[in-house]
């Protein structure tokens, strides 16, 4: 049995709201916070979250978040005594996590002998055929000749999904409908591959039509207990990238819940897993499961199953990296109502969700009962381009589902980001579909359904932004100073209201510094 | 005053909507006519402009952007280029250029691309040329399906309001 050990001060090796998020409940513990950062987060909110914050160097990650070697010094020389990985960057990195240990640091994550083995999809694969878990029909490991990979496929039968062996967040992914495409379909995802991760090797699978992406939350401690801490449902993707997450998964009747988790639960023991993991499952039409992949991390969309458990999945990870044991057993996981997160990404929906950079000129977040935002931007603040474009994450709670939705229609509502475009208004637009709203919906339902992030009421708020358009060149015209700080040219008469200056009043004029006092 | 609002559209210039407004200062704020109907807004402009529009609150970012009114709201982006809606001839005198299958310089600016060449047959509304002016770029669309007869101009060309561009040339029916 491990010897408890106690954590005093971790280092976050990540930015942005993760970075943050880890941050509060450090805080919250009495253990404090060590943040690192690049050259152009050196104002980012995640620094100021913390108690301390280091430079790591420039901008790119490989300089910066992914140095293992800067951040390991910086640990020490801060006196931090863990590391907590965040997801993404070295998150998933079992040589990371051995490199902690060897340097006698805690590493809040799964050891890296579990790590390795639920690690690629392929050794986690093998791994849940042994123990039982079924998965799709497919080539048993990474393949790089064209023509084992095609006498698979011709085995199996079509279409089948050529993924990368090293992929993760749908790089690399393709379907093959018929085998006159093969080949060419193998091309381009080797060469996607390649460019994505450095290595090309493809496996394959069988397609699933219309699947449901639904994942299990794990919590394992060192001594050989592990409890599923409920499902999420993650089936609103764009390009297989998760954009809503949503627990319990609509999809599920409580005995298929339960299988659900069971499988779970073996493919981590089975790994001898440890601390907070996800395991990724389809689901077919047809109601059956096959496992996907191991998630070794602590995941974007863990915030939903806080909110229905009343629990702090970080505080469970730094519990169970100090050696001490699950304090919640599988009998005591009782989910209550609904939750639901949004993700916020600066790209724009109406563009083929090209990312955004630039400046936050505003931000309003919403506020209220039951809703949770997770931000790592504030206004005023840069997106920078060498980062993921997630900028935050909006999560609600309701007693029902319906309730949830209601909430989350009202927190969208009540968001204002202005100076990027974002995908808010994609999720104002999803609220309101019937196939979301009752929740029969599957992975495949935004690329056949989403054109344009039309909000419920265009035609209102168009006519809306013209009357502000309006009222703005009217009062440009009548007194171009009271409109300066954005006009650039304009003047002239063309009967223009003479007093509507003075009645719209100029809240950037030097006026700005007396208590705002309405308009009258 | 009237004024009309052409709404641009990201990368395709004006996309053609276009609508007339009619406005006048009334209580404390303005009142505004369009899409046949008058409606009451005042407020407050800045950085954030705040307005009762019929009583409803609206929130939104309203600023200039070179020859465009830029309005931020709800998440989306709303541009608009602002015309006197005095200048009826300007506006006929524009109809019967595009009738006539010209692409005029809509202002003075700079011709920085040319996106098709004599002979080309093309469909109406696809962008021909990119006319630069006060920092903003605009694509200007065939305003018929043709032939392209006449290219006037260069990559480079300073051109100023009204001048001939290109010249689409109808298909025989």
């Amino acid at each position: 049995m491990p010897k408890p050990k106690t954590i005093r001060k971790v280092l976050v090796a990540n930015r942005g709201e993760i970075a943050i998020r880890v941050c509060r409940t450090l805080r919250e513990m009495g253990i404090g916070a060590v943040a690192v950062y690049s050259e152009p987060d050196r104002s980012a909110p995640h620094v100021y979250a913390a108690d301390e914050a280091h430079l790591l160097g420039p901008a790119a990650a490989s300089h910066s978040y992914l140095n293992a070697a800067k951040i390991l010094e910086v640990a020490r020389a801060a006196g931090a005594d863990a590391i907590h990985p965040g997801y993404g960057f070295l998150a998933e990195s079992a040589d990371f996590a051995q490199r902690v240990l060897d340097a006698g640091l805690v590493w809040i994550g799964p050891s890296p002998e579990s790590s390795r083995a639920v690690g690629d999809k392929v050794s986690a694969r093998a791994l849940a055929i042994a123990a039982g878990v079924p998965v799709l029909p497919g080539t048993p490991g990474p393949v790089s000749e064209i023509a084992a990979l095609k006498k698979a496929a011709d085995k199996i039968g079509y279409p089948v999904v050529l993924k990368a062996a090293a992929g993760g967040g749908g790089k690399g992914m393709r379907r093959v409908n018929a085998p006159g495409e093969f080949e060419s379909a193998v091309r381009l995802a080797q060469g996607e591959a390649r460019g994505a991760f450095g290595d090309d090797r493809l496996y394959l699978e069988r397609w699933v039509e219309q699947p449901r992406h639904i994942e299990v939350q794990l919590l394992a401690d060192e001594r050989g207990n592990i409890v599923a801490l409920g499902e999420r449902d993650c089936s609103v993707q764009r390009r297989h990238q998760k954009v809503i997450e949503e627990t319990p998964s609509p999809a599920l009747d409580p005995a298929k819940r339960r299988e659900l988790w069971d499988l779970a639960v073996k493919v981590a023991r089975a790994g001898k897993y440890t601390n907070a993991g996800t395991a990724e499952f389809l689901m077919d039409r047809q109601g059956r499961f096959y496992f996907l992949e191991m998630n070794a991390r602590l995941q974007v969309e863990h915030p939903v199953t806080e909110m229905v458990l009343g629990l702090d999945l970080v505080r469970e990870q730094i519990r169970v990296a100090q050696g001490e044991p699950l304090d919640i057993t599988q009998a005591e996981v009782k989910p209550v109502g609904a939750a639901m997160e949004f993700r916020i990404y600066a790209e724009d929906p109406d563009n083929g969700w090209l990312p955004q950079a630039g400046t936050i000129r505003r931000l309003v977040l919403p506020d209220g009962p039951y809703v949770r935002c997770d931000f790592g931007v504030r206004a005023g603040g840069e997106v920078p381009v060498h980062y993921d474009p997630m900028i935050g994450k909006i999560i609600v709670w309701g007693r029902t589902r319906g309730e949830a939705i209601a909430r989350a229609r009202r927190a969208i509502a009540e968001t204002v980001i202005e100076g990027t475009r974002t995908t808010l208004p994609f999720h104002r637009w999803i609220l309101e579909q019937k196939e979301f709203v009752s929740g029969a919906y599957d992975t495949a339902y935004l690329s056949k359904h989403f054109h344009e992030a039309l909000p419920p009421d265009a035609a209102r708020e168009e006519r809306e932004a013209a009357i502000l358009a309006a009222a703005f060149v009217a009062i440009e015209r009548s007194a171009p100073a009271a409109a300066s700080h954005t006009a650039s040219r304009e003047s002239g008469s063309n009967g223009a209201p003479g007093a509507a200056a003075s009645r719209w009043r100029d809240a950037a004029s030097p006026l700005r510094t007396v208590p705002d006092r309405g308009w009258k | 005053m009237k004024i009309v609002l052409e709404r641009i559209v990201a990368g395709h210039g004006v996309d053609g909507s276009e609508r007339e407004v009619d406005i006048r200062p009334e209580a404390d704020g303005f009142a505004v006519t369009l899409d046949g109907a008058e409606r009451l807004a005042a407020g407050q402009i800045g950085e954030v402009t705040r307005a009762l529009v019929d009583g409803r609150p609206v929130e939104a970012s309203v600023r200039r952007e070179g020859d465009a009114v830029v309005v931020e709201y709800h998440g989306r982006r709303y541009a608009y280029r602002i015309r006197d809606a005095r200048a009826p001839k300007i506006a006929r005198r524009r109809r019967e250029e595009e009738a006539r299958g010209e692409i005029h310089a809509p202002m003075p600016g700079l011709v920085v691309e040319i996106l098709t060449e004599v002979g080309e047959s093309v469909e109406a509304g696809r962008p021909l040329v990119v006319i630069e002016a006060m920092k903003m770029q605009n694509a200007l669309p065939a305003p018929l399906s043709g032939k392209v007869t006449v290219v006037a101009v260069k990559t480079g060309t300073a051109v100023e309001s009204g001048a001939l561009l290109i010249t689409v040339t109808p298909d025989e029916a």
